[in-house]
């Protein structure tokens, strides 16, 4: 985004999102839905929707002069990570002054109305939206070469902190035209934007159209 | 700069004194005046900064504020406007202070305190007159200016009437600026702490506040804060006559303050200003006038500081994202805990609303490129 001016809310429909890549990612899966008015804004990383959050809605367009709300949905997605996630974000929403949902994948009442998901989803195993994205394509052919990276790299002295990462690399990394990072897969249609472990993740952002 | 205590304004002398104490305002509330038709701002700190659209209304909030600081000075909405451009007092003086230029419905303009919670409150009203005569005569307020009296169905129109109270004394102040005898008088006026004064740069106001920091002997502070913008100057003297500002800059001769840029100057009047007005307010219209982003660092700086030194609340506007960046970054950077707030303003139609943001806050925005004019 360097050398844009800055930025107002222009859209209905608003998704907080962790960074730059979910972004990418987001985007494609928006589109691959037919869902076009959400503007998506990343807010630099898990550690500071803390910071963000309480001042996304003073920005420019977010209420108009009468204090009423333009945006309709506000909808957070972040990584589970390895604490209490949901709570965490729900936390920094009341404070901020809004509604959180009762549980992730749900929106509450009001103006705006709020959304959180917490990735990969209810039924997917991990604890982030690379666990999802393996998930869409765990009976792809390049998950062959994968799978045996995995268990490879698992056997180092110092393996990687993320295996799940390792493992979205090594597959985008087998692709006719290699991504550097999962959003950017995305993009370029790597990852199965059909795959059923979607539909926990899609059945939430299919909460905006109304 | 325009003053509160009748330096530039005083045709006519006080006839008392009326001292209220000093707090800082935390929120004030602005009804029908000029373009405002509603507008309520609150969690103001020491130092505020207004921003907005073009016609938002933050140059008629500062106005508005100055005028519940200066409640006690009926001539002020006249001078006030001499700086909106009006050449001469007349119907477009009377009614400008109205919203929809509709003098039926009274301008109300009030603040409360920080401390006390006390609520000042000003209302401005016209003054009406049956006129012998429709004249146009020169304003002792106002150079090469004409006072013409105007007739409306109800009466004529020929001034405005203040009324100042606060919620722990009820009694009003009331004080009146009109027309008489082809002269703008006035009448009830008081003079009242804590003063206040818009930055303005003004030959004859630079020269008294100059006089008035030579007498404190803070002249080496004014220096010092000039040498962020021109290290090479070593003194200030006011030379007289005709008393102009001069400068040592290390050339032959003394070179004057108004030749040595525009950065210079509004560094000098805001920190005269400031210097000047302990326990005070300062306010600053479109403060990034004539300064690049470096001075404009510099000159929050100073604000920052003097403003908590020397307890003065201060009020500003800006257009400029440059000078919010140099604002928030000042803020930010101050070993101090800097009480510092922007709001931006925000204007559909009728509408208003104040958007406030703490440092923190804007900060953040800032980082994420999100716009917060």
């Amino acid at each position: 985004m360097a050398g844009e001016g800055p930025r107002t809310i222009t859209k209905r429909n608003v998704l907080a999102v962790e960074g730059e890549d979910d972004r990418n990612f987001f985007e494609a899966l928006l589109r691959h839905m037919g869902i076009v008015d959400v503007q998506i804004e990343p807010v630099g990383g898990k550690d500071q929707f803390k910071n963000k959050l309480p001042a996304l809605p003073k920005t420019p367009g977010f209420f108009d002069a009468n204090g009423v709300s333009f945006v309709r949905h506000l909808a957070i997605v972040r990584d589970k990570g390895d604490d209490h996630a949901f709570e965490s974000i729900a936390n920094i929403v009341k404070a901020a002054g809004f509604t959180p949902p009762l549980a992730s994948g749900r929106f509450s009442d009001g103006a705006p109305r709020v959304g959180i998901f917490i990735m990969p989803g209810q039924g997917v195993y991990g604890t982030m939206l690379e666990d999802l994205c393996l998930e869409t394509v765990k009976n792809h052919p390049a998950m062959d070469c994968v799978g045996p990276f995995a268990e490879c790299i698992r056997g180092l002295t110092h393996p990687p902190r993320s295996p799940s990462k390792a493992k979205c690399q090594a597959f985008l990394a087998a692709q006719v035209e290699i991504a550097n990072a999962v959003g950017v897969g995305a993009l370029k249609g790597y990852w199965n934007l059909n795959s059923p472990a979607l539909d926990g993740l899609k059945g939430f952002l299919s909460q905006m159209r109304c | 700069m325009l003053l509160l205590d009748g330096a530039l304004l005083g045709s006519s002398p006080w006839d008392s004194t009326v001292s209220w104490g000093r707090a800082m305002f935390k929120r004030v509330t602005v009804r029908n005046f000029r373009a405002i038709t509603d507008l309520s701002v609150d969690g103001l700190s020491r130092v505020n900064l207004f921003v907005g659209h073009n016609a938002c209304g933050k140059t008629s909030l500062l106005e508005s504020i100055f005028f519940l600081i200066g409640a006690t000075n009926p001539r002020l909405p006249v001078s006030v406007n001499t700086f909106r451009g009006f050449p001469y007092v007349s119907l477009a003086l009377w009614s400008t202070y109205f919203h929809n230029m509709d003098v039926t419905v009274p301008v109300e303009i009030r603040g409360n305190e920080t401390d006390s919670g006390d609520e000042q409150r000003l209302v401005i009203r016209p003054r009406y007159e049956h006129p012998r005569s429709d004249t146009e005569v020169s304003s002792p307020a106002l150079s090469g200016g004409w006072v013409r009296t105007v007739s409306t169905a109800v009466g004529n129109i020929n001034g405005l009437e203040l009324e100042y109270s606060t919620s722990s004394d009820l009694s009003p102040v009331v004080s009146r600026v009109f027309v008489k005898g082809g002269e703008v008088m006035e009448e009830g006026a008081r003079v009242r702490l804590p003063t206040g004064a818009f930055v303005l740069p003004m030959e004859k106001d630079l020269r008294d506040r100059f006089s008035e920091i030579q007498r404190k002997k803070q002249v080496a502070d004014v220096i010092s804060l000039l040498r962020e913008i021109e290290p090479a100057i070593a003194d200030l003297r006011l030379l007289d006559p005709p008393g102009v500002l001069h400068g040592d800059v290390g050339a032959p001769e003394l070179v004057p303050v108004n030749l040595m840029g525009g950065g210079m100057m509004k560094l000098l009047t805001t920190g005269l200003m400031m210097l000047t007005l302990q326990d005070g307010y300062v306010l600053i219209d479109e403060i990034e006038n004539g300064l690049d982003y470096s001075s404009q660092r510099k000159l929050w700086d100073a604000i920052f500081s003097w403003s908590q030194k020397l307890n003065i609340q201060v009020f500003a506007s800006t257009h400029s994202v440059e000078c919010i960046r140099a604002f928030s970054d000042r803020a930010e950077g101050e070993l101090f805990e800097v009480d510092a707030k922007l709001f931006r303003i925000e204007r559909n139609e009728s509408k208003f609303r104040a958007v406030e943001y703490t440092r923190e806050l804007l900060a953040e925005s800032l980082d994420s490129n999100w716009e917060v004019r």
